[in-house]
């Protein structure tokens, strides 16, 4: 009976938690806060090539991150582990909880692959993490022991991240065909990649997917750090791609997206500034690239006045950018570029932070690739 | 020790006693938990014999007296007190409700890199917000 009653006390103490923090339901509805679980494959000259998947924005969730054929080529999974994984993780999570300033997320991660083989008792931890904004958390790194000709990384990493969505960015449906009304046939998946290329022409590339139901659905990216003459700042775009549909049966996408600034000398809150476009939906052969230059212009130039320049729409079509890689087709359709005049005025503060980004951020090229995909239908 | 308990003791023994003085006995709430706690003493002492595995079985050890309720209250708060702090020496925090995948994840079947090369581009302008912290 002792030895019952023991073991009975050793699971009463163990049940209640010895003091560690239990997991409560959010009081209030989520922050704009989006963890993101990574996996970068390091380059030897500064390059990264990162895949990432959000984790749900509350309760429990399953994902596998790994890496096909080579260290290069990573990918995600649902629940389901892939079968083709050379590497990988399983990542499982909980929001344990969520206020205006941190996530506080448990995370219970092991190493399911090492070589292409499938291990037992890999490298693995149960961590619960306390994220704020720009958080980067590194869990595992796999260095690549076999360098070959088509894969030179130094090694991939599992990372946790925490990017913030900005809420902010403005619906610029005026840009929508007359008479659209809100929402697409059905969903579909977004994949998106941002692109950063550094003044030395490295580039580090970052790719997520996003579910989009008939409704639209929001993004968000980690951080992206970037080194300036003035120190490091960080860039944080996030956005929404809603969906409408014309009289026509057509069906068009307003991406709108929110670049914010944070860091050498700027405001704590950062700068931030807004963009958006209309484009119709393209079919899955079709890949979009909204480029974003660092200048940025204020909306409003003076006291009331008018449009500080027109929305005239830029459209460009045919091989972007054929240094990155990017021979492509040319594509049909016109595009409409978002900016529009404001009428706003007080753009003083506007226009000094935005020479200021522009300053800091001159010599980086941001661009964000977009392709619509069918959902899969395992 | 009263009566009453040693006839307790002596029931839970298997001797013969009384029918009388036993239910007089049990009438007393503290003779029935008397006989509740000498009763679990005993079983948990078989458990015990049981678990190690003696070669030669012998007749179970009788006392001669039985034990003060005062002992048998001490020993389970004392079991019940140092299991909490072996637990609480010992024990990792509670884990947390991670593994159950009730969640929507996007899978991804389809290749992400290298990055596909665009078949369009659009030139996007930021505008800055009137204030310094967003729109």
């Amino acid at each position: 009976m002792f030895s019952s009653l023991l073991f009975a006390g050793v699971l009463l103490q163990v049940q209640t938690g010895g003091g560690a923090v239990t997991p409560t339901a959010p009081a209030k509805p989520p922050a704009d806060f989006v963890v993101l679980v990574s996996a970068p494959v390091y380059q030897p000259d500064g390059a990264i090539t990162a895949e990432t998947i959000a984790l749900p924005q509350a309760g429990a969730g399953l994902v596998h991150l790994f890496a096909r054929r080579s260290l290069c080529n990573p990918a995600v999974a649902g629940a389901a582990e892939p079968a083709d994984a050379l590497f990988g993780w399983r990542v499982a999570s909980q929001i344990v909880n969520r206020t205006e300033r941190e996530v506080v997320v448990s995370i219970d991660w092991r190493r399911l692959w090492d070589d292409g083989r499938k291990v037992a008792n890999g490298p693995g931890a149960t961590v619960q993490l306390t994220l704020h904004a720009g958080d980067r958390i590194p869990l595992d790194h796999i260095t690549n022991s076999k360098p070959r000709q088509d894969c030179r990384a130094v090694g991939l990493g599992l990372e946790v991240r925490l990017a913030q969505a900005d809420t902010s960015a403005p619906a610029r449906t005026a840009l929508l065909p007359l008479g659209a009304t809100p929402g697409g046939a059905k969903s579909v998946d977004a994949e998106l990649w941002l692109l950063h290329t550094l003044p030395s022409d490295i580039q580090q590339v970052v790719h997520q997917t996003v579910r989009l139901p008939i409704e639209g659905g929001r993004f968000a990216f980690a951080p992206t750090a970037v080194t300036t003459a003035r120190g490091d700042v960080s860039v944080e775009l996030s956005g929404s791609i809603d969906r409408y549909r014309a009289p026509t049966g057509d069906e068009f996408l307003l991406l709108s997206l929110t670049r914010r600034v944070k860091g050498a000398g700027l405001p704590p809150e950062g700068i931030a500034g807004t963009t958006g476009s209309v484009v119709p939906l393209p079919p899955p052969n079709d890949v979009l690239s909204f480029e974003m230059p660092a200048i940025a212009r204020a909306r409003g130039g003076g006291a009331g006045g008018g449009g500080a320049r027109g929305g005239g729409g830029v459209v460009a079509a045919g091989p972007p950018d054929p240094a990155r890689g990017a021979a492509a087709g040319g594509g049909s359709g016109g595009v409409t570029q978002s900016a529009r005049g404001g009428g706003r005025g007080g753009g003083g503060l506007a226009v000094a932070g935005a020479a200021q980004v522009a300053a800091l951020l001159e010599g980086h090229q941001f661009s964000l690739r977009l392709r619509i995909v069918p959902v899969p239908t395992n | 020790m009263s009566s009453e308990l040693e006839i307790i003791d002596a029931f839970i023994d298997g001797q013969r006693v009384d029918g009388g003085a036993i239910k007089r006995a049990l009438a007393d709430p503290e003779g029935r938990a008397y006989l509740v706690d000498a009763w679990l003493l005993r079983e948990a002492i078989q458990e015990d014999e049981t678990r190690a595995s003696y070669a030669v079985s012998r007749p179970i050890a009788r006392s001669a007296k039985p034990a003060p309720r005062w002992l048998v209250a001490a020993a389970i708060t004392g079991s019940l007190l140092g299991g909490y702090a072996t637990g609480r020496i010992t024990g990792r925090p509670a884990p947390l409700a991670v593994a159950p995948p009730a969640t929507t994840v996007v899978a991804q079947p389809s290749q992400a890199f290298p990055v596909p090369a665009a078949t369009r581009v659009i030139q996007l302008e930021f505008h800055a917000s009137t204030t310094t912290g967003g729109d």
